[in-house]
Formats: structure tokens, sequence, C-alpha cells
């Protein structure tokens, strides 16, 4: 355990956290973009920057460190924070979320010139480290400098891509849009089709490539992943329901006695005994 | 009848989470599930072979029972107490 000090406040740390972690811990508002908790910490958006000595860090990636003062509210962490509000506003003048941001820093226009022409992305990178720690992979940043973007390999249909939409639903700006019905998915171009339910065969919230990519992520069965949420609810409960009439009959079933499948209503009515056992 | 998480010992979510988003309480034992470490990839709710993750249509949360934590709500306010929690 480690003690910092962040704004004349002394609080306990473990070894290994971040300062960012830890005023996260505490509720103390550091505004970040680019960071989310599953994932490695990247240090690109600089919203979180704090002052540590008289210097500017990123609190995402800042160790915490014995005897570390950290101020959060400074006014060259102000100044900071509004630099890089006023060029994200320039980069994406119609993204709420930025608006937003930089309206609590009182910036409601940029100085710069606005980009009119480009998406909302910040390029913050958690929708590919997002696709990454999932293990597809299936987009990267491309092309270098001024026209850096998300995209997919070679501009086309992201082979790798399993259409989970993590990196939709994670994006801080929403700029990778989708379009999701009951029969499937487009994101990337690629259209996905869901996967039914093995039992009543209405379509599940998995596209037929999420159940393969999980079972074989997970060492799951794929039967696991093909089956929707009120099958397997259903399944459960008639088997509670067979315990509770006939608690021996798994026992009986392991030991090669078979019975006839008892009825749930009979829980009501008088206790039915097993009517007959036949040596399988 | 009510059916809900049963906090397996070797838990098929636990598996499929790339994110490590889903732990267990050791004082409740029970699976919980970090929101802030959902990224919503919805592997948990397929894995689940009781169907006992769910997708709240309406904020797409992903939800499970975490016990309450160690203070179930369902038993406290079962009329009947049928519902118990020892």
């Amino acid at each position: 355990m480690v003690t910092i000090t962040i704004d004349g406040i002394e609080y306990e740390a473990r070894e290994g956290q971040t300062v960012l972690d830890v005023a996260k811990e505490n509720n103390i508002p550091i505004p970040s973009l680019c960071h989310h908790e599953a994932l490695k910490p990247w240090g690109a958006c600089r919203m979180c920057v704090v002052e540590l000595n008289g210097k500017i860090m990123a609190s995402c990636t800042l160790p915490v460190a014995k005897d570390q003062n950290i101020k959060t509210k400074s006014e060259l962490v102000k100044t900071v924070r509004k630099v890089v509000l006023n060029l994200l506003l320039a980069r994406c003048p119609h993204s709420k979320t930025i608006q937003q941001l930089a309206r609590l820093y009182g910036i409601t226009k940029t100085t710069l010139k606005a980009d009119e022409g480009r998406d909302n992305c910040i390029l913050c990178n958690v929708c590919t480290r997002v696709c990454a720690q999932l293990g597809s992979s299936a987009i990267a940043t491309v092309k270098r400098g001024s026209e850096k973007e998300i995209g997919t390999p070679f501009g086309e249909k992201p082979p790798d891509c399993i259409g989970c939409l993590s990196c939709a639903r994670n994006c801080p700006t929403e700029t990778i849009k989708f379009e999701e019905t009951d029969a499937g998915r487009i994101i990337w171009n690629k259209s996905f089709e869901m996967a039914e339910c093995s039992i009543c065969k209405a379509k599940t919230v998995l596209t037929k490539e999420q159940v393969v990519f999980f079972a074989k992520k997970s060492g799951l069965p794929e039967e696991y992943f093909a089956k929707c949420d009120e099958c397997a609810r259903k399944e459960t409960a008639e088997t509670f329901a067979q315990l509770v009439i006939n608690p021996g009959a798994h026992i009986m079933k392991a030991w090669g006695f078979t019975f006839g499948k008892l009825e749930a209503k009979a829980i009501t009515a008088s206790p039915v005994l097993p009517q007959k056992f036949e040596r399988s | 009848m009510p059916i809900t998480c049963l906090q397996c010992e070797d838990a098929a979510c636990v598996k499929a989470c790339q994110y490590n988003a889903l732990t267990r309480n050791e004082k409740t034992g029970a699976i919980e599930l970090n929101e802030k470490k959902c990224v919503k990839c919805s592997a948990c709710l397929g894995a689940c072979p009781f169907g006992n993750v769910l997708l709240e249509n309406n904020s797409g949360r992903f939800v499970k029972c975490d016990l309450c934590l160690g203070e179930p709500m369902c038993a406290k306010f079962c009329p009947s107490k049928t519902l118990e929690y020892k």
C-alpha cells in the first residue's frame, strides 16, 4: 500500500494502480475518453491530465508512487484540458460527447477551423482494443498522419468480424454505425445472420459467427450459445420440477433405471410414486 | 417456477468473459458483473446454459443475480416467505 495525495487529501492506493484508478475509486472527477476499465491504459485522449510536481501527466498511465502530490483542479490542468478540448472540437464539432465535455470547461465553439467533413472519431482506439482483447482484431487504425482512421483490412468487409457490436457499443462518441433487425445485423458493411435457438427456432441475440467464436474461445460447447435464454430457463425449471417431484430420479437414471416422465402438475395433487421400473 | 442465477462453481459465464468483468464475491459467494468492465459483447448471455444472464432492453445493460450484495431483495419482499436466504 502507498499513500498518495490528490488535491490535498491523502488516499490509500495499492501498488500497480494508476492515479486515475485511485481517483475513480474515491469519486474524484477526472474526465477521460479513451479509458475503459476492461482494457489496458492507452493514454491517447489526454483528457485525464493531472499535475505532478509542476508537470502535466496523463493520469491513466501514471502509476502510483510513494508521496505523490497530484493536483486535478489546478489552473495548469484546466488550461491543458481546454487546449485538448479545443482541438477535439475542431476535429469533430458535431460530437455530442465532446460538446458536453467542452461546455464543462466553458468552451462552446472551437477557436480553430472546424473540420466539417469528418465523422466524430477521435482515434481513442477503444474499438480496436476491445476487438483485440476479445481475440478477433477485425479492425485497426489505417493510414497515417492526418488521414489516420479506424478501418477494416484494405477497406473491405472484415473477415474476422463476428458482429458482436462491442466496438460500436463502447465508442465514446458513438461514431461506429450499425443496423440491427431481429433477423440480422450490418456493421462495417458486413451482414450477419442471427443464430437460431436450437429448441424454439426463434432468433437469439447472437450472430452465427458469435456462436462459433465464443464457443471456441471459451472452450464451452456450441449448444450452450445456440439456445435462447427463455428456452434455457424453461429447461432449468423443468429439471428443478423433476427434482422436487422425484428427487432420486437422476441417481436412478445414472444406475440404469428409467421412468416415465412425471407431470409437473402432480406437485399440487397427492404424491405420485414412480409407476414402473425398467432395467435399460 | 422462478429461476435465478445458480452461482455455478465452474461458471460458463466467467469462462466466456474475456474482460474479467465477471468475478466471484468471496463474501457472498455470488458471481458479480462489473458493469464498468463489461463491453457488452453478449458472450456471457450466450454461455449461461440456464439462461440466467439477461439483457435489459431499455438500457442495453447485461444483468445477472448478484444476491443483492448479500441481502437478496426477492427473499426480503416475498410476502409468503416462500423464498428464503440462508
